[in-house]
This record gives structure tokens, C-alpha cells and sequence, in this order.
């Protein structure tokens, strides 16, 4: 196995390269995960922190493949936090988003979209995003968060139903 | 109305998303260099924490390994020794054969080997030789003839003339 070499300066630019190119993908999954702009971008910093960190340690293997990395990362932290932070969350009465004209119907869409997620559990958002957004196999997604095959299928059509019950399908 | 179309959604509600890469990255970048100067500092902390817990257990057990052997059997023979004064001598003994790593209450008494054992003994006895090489201990009032059997199981203490 390659080893990569501490404070190399190659690897920060190896870095930068793979932020650089990841992070909007990154973003858009936390955008649909968290619901919130802010918290989107504090999970995406907090991904490509350990991402560094991973890249960057002396005695780490290097990584076969950076960008699934990333989006594992992302994922697993997400639900991490939500763990931790389920005893404190509130649910928000009125959006914090205020939609201003929108001739092309985006931020309505973004609105909706939201408000369905929502209504999901973290880990039912986690498999929308894994299986709709980034085109995971069933098999993957499961692997990844520790579900079965068939429970992630399962979470999958709730989600569906519930984008159905929106009429956002 | 199916998975094909919670794809293209979730893909076109994705898409017009504004997002600021530029931030993203430096802002990701900058905490990583922050959780790398912690897991260093970490790192360090736990370093010197194993050095010292090395340093303490080469203190610490030897004591415990003396600590945990048994002490030689006493025997008195023709004169009386209250336990505790037999006991401390069985462990002086002891001590002093694992401190010096050799037997040597069971080697002739010798100035050197004396000054050793000294070090090892209670400061109620003293030790000293008898004519013939023997060892003589002086302890509760008293001068003993003493003799540790080979293999330092068993001590012998006898009335000294």
C-alpha cells in the first residue's frame, strides 16, 4: 500500500484539487440532508476536514477513491450528528428562507422538496439522497449505513409514497 | 411517478442550488489543518503518556514482582524470634537476592556482599560475619546465625555463640 507522506505539500494541493471539484456535489447532498443552507455548509467543511485530515496523515493509507470518500464521509457524519443532536433538535415553525420572485418555479420547488424531506427521518434522507441523488445501488447504500438490502428498499418507497402524498412526483 | 422521476427532482432542485465553493474549500481546509493540530497535539500528549507509563512500571514493578513472591520459610532453630522480626528478615533476604540478582546470603558473608545485604535489612538488625564466613544477623536483642538454603526457600537462624 502507497503511504502518504506528512505535510506533503503535493497532498494539500491534492486536496484543494478534490475540494475543489467535489465540494458543490458534496453540497447539494447536504443541502438535501439537512435542509438548511447553513448547516449544509457546516457539514460539507466538516467532511472536507476529515478528508484533510485523512489525506494528510503520515501513516494513512492513501485513499483508492477520494470522491466516494468524501460522500461516504459526508453521509456517515451527517447521521452522526443527527445522533447526537436528536434530543435538542425543534422543529422549526415558519422557513427561514423567504422566496422572492421566481419566475422559473426553483425556489418553490426547493421549498416543497424540503418540506417532503422533512417529513423523513434522517436515515430515510440519507437513503433518498444515496439511492436519487447520487445513483448508489441498493447494495452500496445499505453497506454504507449499516441497513439490509430490503430495509433500504423499504425506506425507499416511503420516500417515494411521501414525495407522492406532496404531489411533488 | 417513479424512482426515475424522484431522481431528476432531486437533480434539478439540486442544481439551482448557489452554492460557494471557494468557500467551502477554505473553510473545509482551515478545520482540517485545525483537527490535524489536534490529533498532533494528541498524539504528543499520549507519547509522553506512554513514556511515562513506562517509567513508572520500571519503578513500580519490581516492587510488585518482589511483592508478590513468597518469602523463605523461617526456621528458628534453639532460640525464639517473634514472627514479624522472622519475617522481615525472610524478606530482606528475599530483597536483597532480587535486587542484586544472586543468592547472597547463600554465598560466603563477605564486606561487600555485607554492605548489600545492609541496604536490604530493617533498621533494627544488623549483619556481620562469623569467624568461619558464616553470616550473622543481630536482630531483636539478639545474634543469629543465619543460613539461606540453596534456592533461597528457606532460612535458617540459629543462636549465635
Amino acid at each position: 500500500m502507497e503511504r502518504t507522506k506528512f505535510g506533503d505539500a503535493g497532498t494539500e494541493r491534492e486536496f484543494e484539487e478534490l475540494a475543489t471539484a467535489e465540494a458543490a456535489g458534496l453540497y447539494r447532498s447536504a443541502w438535501l440532508l439537512c435542509g438548511h443552507r447553513e448547516q449544509a455548509e457546516d457539514l460539507v467543511q466538516e467532511t472536507l476536514a476529515k478528508v484533510y485530515d485523512r489525506m494528510t496523515r503520515r501513516f494513512g493509507t492513501r485513499i483508492d477513491n477520494p470522491a466516494a470518500y468524501a460522500h461516504t464521509t459526508l453521509v456517515r457524519t451527517f447521521l452522526s450528528a443527527r445522533r447526537l443532536r436528536s434530543s435538542t433538535e425543534l422543529p422549526y415553525a415558519d422557513l427561514p428562507d423567504v422566496a422572492g420572485p421566481d419566475p422559473a418555479g426553483g425556489v418553490d420547488l426547493r421549498l416543497a422538496l424540503r418540506e417532503a424531506l422533512a417529513d423523513l427521518s434522517s436515515l430515510d434522507r440519507a437513503v433518498v439522497v444515496l439511492r436519487y441523488l447520487e445513483d448508489r445501488p441498493v447494495e452500496e447504500a445499505a453497506g454504507l449505513l449499516g441497513l439490509s438490502p430490503g430495509a433500504v428498499r423499504n425506506r425507499s418507497m416511503r420516500a417515494l409514497a411521501r414525495m407522492r402524498e406532496r404531489s411533488l412526483l | 411517478m417513479n424512482e426515475n422521476d424522484l431522481s431528476l427532482l432531486l437533480d434539478r432542485a439540486a442544481h439551482r442550488l448557489d452554492i460557494d465553493t471557494a468557500r467551502l474549500v477554505a473553510g473545509g481546509a482551515e478545520r482540517g489543518r485545525g483537527l490535524r493540530r489536534r490529533r498532533r497535539l494528541a498524539t504528543g500528549g499520549a507519547a509522553v503518556m506512554a513514556v511515562a507509563a513506562v517509567g513508572m512500571a520500571g519503578v513500580v514493578l519490581p516492587d510488585l514482582v518482589r511483592a508478590g513472591q513468597e518469602p523463605p520459610t523461617v526456621t528458628v532453630e534453639d532460640g525464639v524470634l517473634k514472627p514479624a522480626a522472622a519475617t522481615r528478615l525472610a524478606r530482606a533476604a528475599t530483597d536483597s537476592v532480587a535486587t542484586a540478582e544472586e543468592d547472597l546470603l547463600a554465598g560466603p558473608c563477605t564486606q561487600d556482599a555485607i554492605d548489600r545485604l545492609d541496604g536490604a535489612l530493617g533498621p533494627t538488625e544488623t549483619v556481620s560475619c562469623s569467624p568461619d564466613g558464616g553470616w550473622v544477623v543481630e536482630a531483636e536483642g539478639k545474634r543469629w546465625e543465619m543460613r539461606l538454603a540453596e534456592g533461597g526457600d528457606e532460612l535458617h537462624l540459629r543462636p549465635a555463640e
